[in-house]
């Protein structure tokens, strides 16, 4: 209930923002590519689920409920498909970050990342909700609605993407070395 | 190691080298709280919005309606033209007048003056037994011979027609009036 400002809060909430919220915030990021979306899109499902608790109504999981609704109102709206065509061009213009290049995955990452805004927004939402949050291909396919089949076509396609990528890739110095 | 899971590996590490790490949220409930705020305060936005609209809506379809009632005067073109109109008084005993405003009625047998083109006869049968017609005018159907009024309009070209009684005897009394059209 709500008191003077003060929301009482269920305590679901607490673990779900201490292990799935940051998580989940970098992979809505990695799908839309913009970081105002993806809290956007997060922090209102998380505020859709609190509703609704505070209703009365029942929530199974509550991180996958927050997953979903996310990913889905990620992808509505006019805004955010607004967001949506900059995505693109934010991922394959974002830095790799300094830690990627210290652990020598840095070439890949690159790859990686061209891949990535290479394929459809479904594929992207696939092939992260798959590699980045670690989600088998039945749990993919419930949450996001389609059938098993698509799950995989998806993941065989970005796989395609990705080896096309790596065989393109021009051989860099210490690469040639070895 | 087969192509897939490699291809499988480096997809899982590019997406985590790829990922900026996101810091926990210190005070949940504060976030959802302050997210629950902003919400309501879009939805009071929302709502007053859409009462504003919903009003001017309102004062517009009162006014549209308002404005429906007053006389419209048109400036333009007129589409159908207007017949003029002239008052036919049949009476008893060859009481047979004819008038319209800004004319008048001279001579024996009485003659008027129209304009050319549409006219719209009132015809006012004051007493039974009386038939107008037009001579050379078909258009112009003998009025029926009873006590009323009927309405007749025709296209009249220029030249002289006679208005009279068609019942034997009638003209002869005196029931007919020239119609000089120019």
């Amino acid at each position: 209930m709500e008191e003077s400002g003060t929301v009482t809060f269920d305590r679901r909430f607490d673990d779900f923002y201490v292990f799935d919220y940051p998580k989940l915030i970098s992979a809505l990021r990695l799908v839309t590519g913009d970081d105002d979306a993806a809290r956007d899109a997060v922090d209102e499902a998380c505020a859709r689920a609190w509703e609704r608790l505070r209703r009365g109504r029942e929530i199974d999981v509550l991180a996958a409920w927050v997953r979903v609704v996310a990913i889905n109102g990620a992808r509505g709206g006019l805004r955010r498909r607004a967001v949506e065509r900059r995505a693109r061009a934010r991922l394959e213009a974002r830095a790799i970050p300094a830690e990627a290049e210290s652990l020598g995955g840095v070439a890949d990452a690159m790859d990686v990342r061209a891949a990535l805004a290479g394929l459809p927004r479904r594929q992207r939402e696939i092939v992260v909700l798959f590699y980045f949050l670690d989600k088998s291909v039945a749990t993919i396919a419930r949450e996001l609605n389609v059938a098993e089949g698509t799950v995989k076509a998806a993941l065989h396609r970005a796989r395609a993407l990705l080896a096309e990528l790596l065989t393109e890739r021009p051989a860099r110095p210490h690469e040639a070395q070895t | 190691m087969t192509d897939t899971d490699e291809l499988d590996r480096i997809w899982r590490e590019g997406l985590g080298h790829l990922a900026a790490p996101t810091t926990p949220i210190s005070d949940p409930a504060s976030a959802v709280g302050a997210r629950m705020r902003r919400r309501h305060q879009s939805r009071v936005a929302v709502l007053a919005t859409a009462t504003v609209v919903l009003a001017a809506s309102i004062f517009g379809v009162v006014l549209t309606s308002r404005r429906s009632t007053e006389t419209v005067v048109h400036t333009g073109p007129v589409i159908f033209p207007r017949p003029l109109v002239v008052n036919v008084v049949d009476a008893a005993r060859g009481n047979l007048t004819i008038s319209f405003p800004g004319r008048k009625v001279s001579g024996s047998p009485p003659q008027v003056n129209l304009p050319a083109g549409l006219i719209q006869f009132d015809i006012a049968t004051l007493t039974a037994g009386h038939s107008l017609a037009i001579d050379g005018v078909p258009g112009f159907a003998a009025t029926p011979q009873t006590v009323g009024t009927v309405i007749r309009t025709v296209q009249l070209r220029p030249g002289v027609y006679a208005l009279h009684c068609v019942v034997p005897g009638h003209t002869e009394a005196g029931e007919e009036i020239l119609l000089d059209v120019g």
